[in-house]
């Protein structure tokens, strides 16, 4: 939707505008999920208290999109300001057997979906012609679920474990000016501080840029 | 032109990113890489097992001097021990108590401790009279008796352990004097341990849980074993919930840190005409020569649905190396802390494969 919006409204072609907003689409991965927590539960067995631990799911590949507001001057100067981005798992996964406080638990990653919040950062960008090239250092917060179960003798009660935390990713692009406002590019995104620990994986992404 | 390229971009990647995003599938198996189906080493604890009886037959033998068991146990507990009703603590001929003496030693040249363990059950050496035994607790005279036979039956052994079963809650002053005057005429010579049921509340969530003053007999035993067995004792299910001795162990752990949570060898059959012990093998062998599937329940536990003589519907709940290693794998430490010790009840019952699979896992 956010890419079909962007795509129909019209375009407004102004050379060097401060303002400008990015849709992009692509692939993150995440080299280990992180462990999640879960809401207070109440089985036959037992009661989990809320905010138990419940292991990772292992490395999981997702496809989304972010919508981003992006602040450029004329210096070259880039201030990413704040965006929106969903992400769903891709592939077959596994079930993955763990433990909740010591009962047996069971997570879906097929179930996964992820959401992030891109915060402000800063970055630098230069032109060549009709190219650019650019570089950022962007916060964050994510916030991911996963449905799964925790076992009670025979029986097992569904839960919806889930993980939110800080982010810090680089972003690293490559552009090409399609007008004076408009612009494709290749975005490369390694997260330096993900949910799942440092150095957890990153994105790779298409992205279109228009100036507002 | 421009405009129209860079739309047919815009609608494609998100076209794109709307087919594929969301089609994720289950695979057909569980992921092996992580979690507790990862073969990644087990939290390490103190292991113990339990022989129902005072025989160790030749199949137990040669599994508790495999290399594999030697690793994952320290103690063996006899269950050998029967109180008779004026408080005489049996096996009495000498003839068994030398070919006891001799299991007992060969045990140990294996390089574990044996334990005594004292089973309060009537002379069928199978049931726990609860109002019996609570009778022959209440006589002082009775207590002294045993304590007095209980050591001498004792004397081959490194130690003594208390089973006492389906108490009356009445018994508990009298439960805490008997394991008293044990631990006053045993330690520090012999160890004492004493099982305890598995409550998971004050007061017990048990019948005849009260009968046990954890607090009074922490401080008279070197060992308290949680007998997390039989979690499902009526409507079929597995033997054990892990979650659940978790919170049991907890309860004993108030009490002190020595604390053993008990492990099932052995799996139930569930009919209309009630439950039965079964071995792992039985389990198996019913699965086998009915062409039956063998499931596995939410712990992991296996399961073999099978109809028996007259039409009866059956379910057998059992475990095996995988439900096993899952279960001590998800006791970690942060569930159960490192001193917690796991006494496996019933050797002779279990996958021949578990304590081969048990030590690899075992740093």
């Amino acid at each position: 939707m956010v890419f079909a919006s962007a795509a129909l409204s019209p375009a407004v072609a102004r050379a060097d505008l401060d303002l400008q907003l990015a849709a992009s689409g692509g692939t993150a991965y995440m080299r280990s999920t992180p462990s999640f927590t879960t809401d207070e539960l109440s089985t036959s067995a037992r009661d989990i208290a809320q905010g138990t631990s419940i292991g990772g799911a292992g490395s999981m590949t997702l496809l989304g999109s972010t919508l981003d507001v992006i602040m450029t001057f004329r210096s070259g100067l880039l201030v990413p300001l704040g965006g929106l981005g969903v992400y769903l798992p891709v592939g077959s996964y596994g079930r993955v057997i763990t433990s909740a406080d010591g009962s047996i638990a069971e997570l879906r990653p097929w179930s996964a979906y992820r959401v992030d919040v891109p915060l402000p950062g800063i970055g630098y960008r230069v032109n060549r012609r009709r190219y650019t090239f650019g570089g950022s250092v962007r916060t964050g917060v994510a916030w991911m679920r996963m449905s799964g179960s925790i076992a009670a003798g025979g029986e097992s009660e569904a839960m919806r474990p889930t993980r939110s935390g800080f982010v810090l990713q680089a972003e690293l692009e490559v552009c090409r000016r399609f007008d004076p406002t408009t612009r494709g590019c290749i975005q490369l995104a390694p997260r330096v501080i993900d949910l799942g620990g440092p150095l957890n994986g990153g994105l790779l992404s298409l992205r279109v840029e228009w100036g507002i | 032109m421009k405009t129209a390229w860079i739309r047919a971009l815009t609608l494609s990647l998100g076209s794109a990113a709307t087919a594929l995003a969301g089609c994720a599938s289950e695979a057909d198996e569980p992921n092996a890489r992580v979690g507790l189906a990862a073969e990644t080493a087990l939290p390490a604890r103190r292991g113990s097992v339990i022989v129902d009886g005072c025989v160790v037959d030749t199949w137990q033998r040669a599994t508790l001097a495999s290399p594999a068991a030697r690793k994952v146990l320290r103690e063996v507990v006899l269950l050998c021990g029967v109180p008779r009703d004026d408080g005489v603590v049996g096996p009495r001929d000498a003839s068994s108590r030398a070919a006891l003496a001799k299991v007992v030693s060969d045990l140990q040249s294996e390089g574990y401790r044996v334990h005594l363990g004292l089973a309060f059950t009537d002379e069928t050496g199978q049931r726990y009279n609860g109002a019996q035994t609570a009778r022959l607790l209440s006589d002082g005279a009775k207590r002294g008796t045993i304590v007095k036979t209980a050591r001498e039956l004792a004397a081959p052994f490194d130690g003594v352990e208390v089973d006492l079963q389906g108490l009356p809650d009445e018994a508990r002053e009298d439960v805490t004097a008997l394991v008293s005057a044990l631990s006053a005429d045993l330690r520090p010579a012999k160890s004492l341990a004493v099982f305890v049921p598995p409550s998971v509340s004050v007061p017990s969530d048990l019948p005849g849980g009260e009968a046990f003053s954890r607090g009074a007999l922490a401080a008279q035993v070197d060992r308290l074993r949680v007998m997390t067995l039989d979690y499902s004792d009526r409507a079929p299910g597995p033997t054990i919930d892990p979650g659940w001795a978790v919170d049991a162990a907890r309860l004993a752990l108030a009490a002190t840190p020595n604390v053993d949570v008990a492990y099932p060898l052995y799996g139930t059959d569930f009919g209309p005409r009630g439950t039965r012990a079964i071995t792992y093998l039985e389990a198996r062998a019913v699965a086998a020569l009915g062409g039956l599937t063998v499931e596995r329940g939410p712990t992991g536990a296996p399961f073999v649905r099978y109809t028996a003589f007259g039409a009866e519907p059956h379910v057998l709940w059992f475990d095996d190396a995988e439900s096993t290693t899952r279960a001590l794998g998800a006791w970690t430490y942060d569930a159960l802390p490192r001193e917690v010790g796991v006494v496996f009840y019933g050797l002779g019952a279990e996958d021949p494969a578990l304590f081969d699979a048990l030590a690899a896992r075992t740093p």
